[in-house]
């Protein structure tokens, strides 16, 4: 009986657990199949099942892409900005956390609740009073204006924090007697005892820096320094409009970070264990 | 080498508790002291602070007569030993030996001299290449001995480096700890809670209470000699019975009496408690020894009945616990002439392998010329001692 009802359970979650990944999967599919057919039949054949399937492929609409756009130019911008936020990212965010997580000094509790108050403000309450500074700064239209606001990242701080805090205190201590300075303890013995939670940290910031929209809208004008999200609104306002050429487009702007995800799954998921955070 | 000394050393926490109260403490140059006391007692607080790792409140921390308590660890020059051997797990044993000594910014060369020198001295040469998590717990503190021999220091702190080994290893772990030290001649402080290590292990034996540091002494001359109830009841194993008693002259013979039993006062024991001479009708702690203890044969006169409340045979001596109609103290209570509530009140060491039944009889004799007196505060009656 118990055998059973165990049985009837693993079937209906996977049953549950098969639908959800269709859901997700089925807007992926569309994307990939309609970027390699000819642009009129990706309209015509949304609503049928003919929509998942590609047919005849071609590599038109991508060839389209790099005519039609600068697309090489802002993948760069996308790719630089991105990674300058994390690469920047984990430095900062990762030595102020050790400092709240293990240095004493007066006033480390304030700090710390206010980086953590910091951390539910959403980016649109405070974009307006930062395009103000960045404006003040001459900064628009910049790479810089992209960049360095989002270097420091409270939620960062926090999940750097969660991790150090759990380190044997033992270590540093032994560290510190064995002659090693402050800084010298972080990189030679914290750092490479931490690497899950770099990776997520690394992972998740990238995910959200890439995806990136408003910001980067406010404070640039031209296509110089645009990254991939602004550049895909602006091309689907590029007449005519060309729904073959807008998905070619976008699987190739999602294709980075499929790539990413794939090659650092195993410390994605260790990562987010690590951290205790969950979805 | 060289000598540490803490001159009046105080530590409060932020809520004015004391931690460690104005203690005074010599490490001689090459001496291995070690500390010893309960639980809580701060002796790892004390080490800490010496270390650098803790600040102290008020005193001083002097090595060689310079004064070190204002400067970082990493300035200090001391190696540390942990009780969970704190080797670092995505180093190597090669690369944890090497640590300390990249960050003198010595040669590659000497780093590998000094390596390959240390690993030999502690049998770790075939384990270089691997990681602290592929070693047993014996290998973790070898490597941990090593990390904190394989540069030159001003001295070694150890802080229960054996606590978590086994019994057998841990005994095979102190006689080499033992030599080591001896080879190496160099200024060790040692803390622990077991007496048995203290005892084996010390050139002296610092016993520390609450903070307070009760005796520093040989380990022959703490077990001979303690100051007090307690470093009787924490030194030996088991420990003293301390047991309340008046001191009577009956027949013109001064006596101890406990309960029905008299002890008369004898030579030896008149010559390490000369006031003992003048203070008839005095009452006191009488301090016995487990092993000074004997069964008698039969129930003889002059013997102390008692009932067997529990045994435990060895093999080659038995622990025989007793109660009998006297008043024992506790030596470990806050007031040391506390009665002692827990029960049974004496412990007999016997040779040998023997079992006896709850609630047996028994007759004890106690060997009179090795008493043990202590004033109603716990304090020993000796000038010896004080």
């Amino acid at each position: 009986m118990r055998l059973q009802r165990s049985r009837v359970g693993i079937i209906l979650s996977y049953a549950l657990l098969t639908t959800l990944a269709l859901l997700f999967f089925i807007p992926v599919m569309m994307m990939l199949a309609g970027s390699l057919k000819p642009d009129e039949r990706v309209l015509m054949e949304a609503g049928s099942l003919a929509g998942f399937i590609p047919g005849e492929v071609s590599l038109q609409n991508y060839t389209d892409v790099f005519n039609r756009t600068e697309f090489l130019g802002f993948l760069f911008n996308s790719l630089f900005i991105t990674g300058t936020i994390v690469i920047f990212g984990l430095l900062v965010n990762a030595l102020a956390a050790y400092a709240f997580a293990r240095l004493r000094w007066r006033g480390r509790d304030l700090f710390f609740n206010l980086v953590l108050a910091v951390m539910i403000l959403p980016l649109e309450a405070i974009a307006v009073p930062l395009f103000y500074g960045v404006s003040l700064l001459g900064l628009r239209d910049t790479y810089l204006a992209q960049i360095l606001p989002f270097i420091a990242n409270a939620f960062s701080i926090y999940l750097f924090y969660a991790f150090f805090i759990g380190l044997p205190r033992e270590l540093e201590e032994a560290a510190r007697l064995d002659g090693a300075s402050t800084l010298r303890t972080f990189f030679s013995i914290i750092v490479p005892n931490s690497k899950p939670v770099f990776a997520s940290v690394a992972i998740l910031n990238f995910l959200m820096w890439w995806g990136a929209y408003l910001w980067p809208l406010m404070v640039t004008i031209g296509p110089e320094v645009r990254p991939l999200p602004v550049a895909i609104a602006a091309f689907y306002t590029l007449p005519p409009l060309q729904w073959g050429d807008i998905l070619a487009f976008s699987v190739m702007m999602v294709a980075p970070v499929l790539l990413l995800f794939i090659l650092f799954q195993r410390w994605f998921v260790r990562g987010v264990a690590a951290t205790g955070i969950k979805g | 080498m060289a000598a540490i000394r803490l001159n009046r050393v105080s530590k409060h926490y932020d809520d004015h508790s004391a931690v460690i109260e104005e203690m005074d403490l010599e490490i001689r140059d090459g001496e291995l002291l070690v500390l010893v006391g309960p639980s809580g007692c701060g002796k790892s607080t004390l080490l800490r602070m010496i270390a650098g790792l803790e600040e102290i409140s008020t005193g001083e921390i002097l090595i060689d007569s310079q004064a070190i308590h204002h400067l970082p660890p990493q300035k200090r020059n001391l190696a540390m030993v942990f009780q969970n051997y704190a080797l670092y797990p995505h180093m190597t044993v090669k690369q944890n030996l090497a640590f300390p000594l990249k960050m003198q910014q010595l040669t590659q060369d000497e780093v590998s001299r000094r390596v390959t020198q240390t690993a030999e001295l502690l049998g770790l040469g075939n384990l270089l290449s691997r990681h602290p998590k592929q070693l047993s717990g014996g290998q973790r503190q070898r490597v941990a001995m090593g990390r904190a021999m394989v540069r030159d220091t001003n001295a070694f702190l150890m802080d229960e480096p054996l606590s978590n080994l086994d019994a057998k290893l841990r005994v095979e772990l102190r006689g080499e700890i033992a030599a080591l030290q001896k080879r190496l001649s160099i200024t060790t402080l040692y803390v622990t809670h077991d007496q048995v290590e203290a005892m084996t292990l010390g050139d002296r034996v610092a016993v520390m209470r609450a903070g307070k540091l009760q005796q520093i002494a040989s380990p022959g001359e703490l077990y001979e000699h303690p100051v007090n109830v307690f470093v009787s009841g924490f030194i030996g194993n088991p420990g003293m019975n301390v047991l309340r008693s008046m001191l009577e002259t009956a027949d013109k013979v001064p006596a101890f009496r406990l309960g029905k039993y008299c002890l008369p006062l004898t030579q030896p024991v008149m010559e390490r408690y000369p006031d003992l001479r003048n203070g008839s009708n005095q009452m006191l702690l009488l301090g016995i020894r487990p092993s000074a203890i004997t069964l008698a044969e039969s129930d003889e006169r002059d013997s102390l009945p008692a009932r067997v409340s529990s045994a435990e045979p060895l093999g080659h001596e038995t622990i025989l616990y007793v109660d009998a109609d006297i008043e024992a103290v506790a030596t470990d209570a806050e007031d040391p002439g506390s009665t002692l509530l827990r029960r049974p009140t004496l412990t007999v060491i016997i040779p040998g392998h023997r079992h006896f039944k709850p609630g047996e009889t028994v007759y004890l004799q106690v060997d009179n010329s090795k008493l043990h007196c202590y004033d109603l505060q716990g304090d020993s009656l000796s000038p010896l001692s004080s």
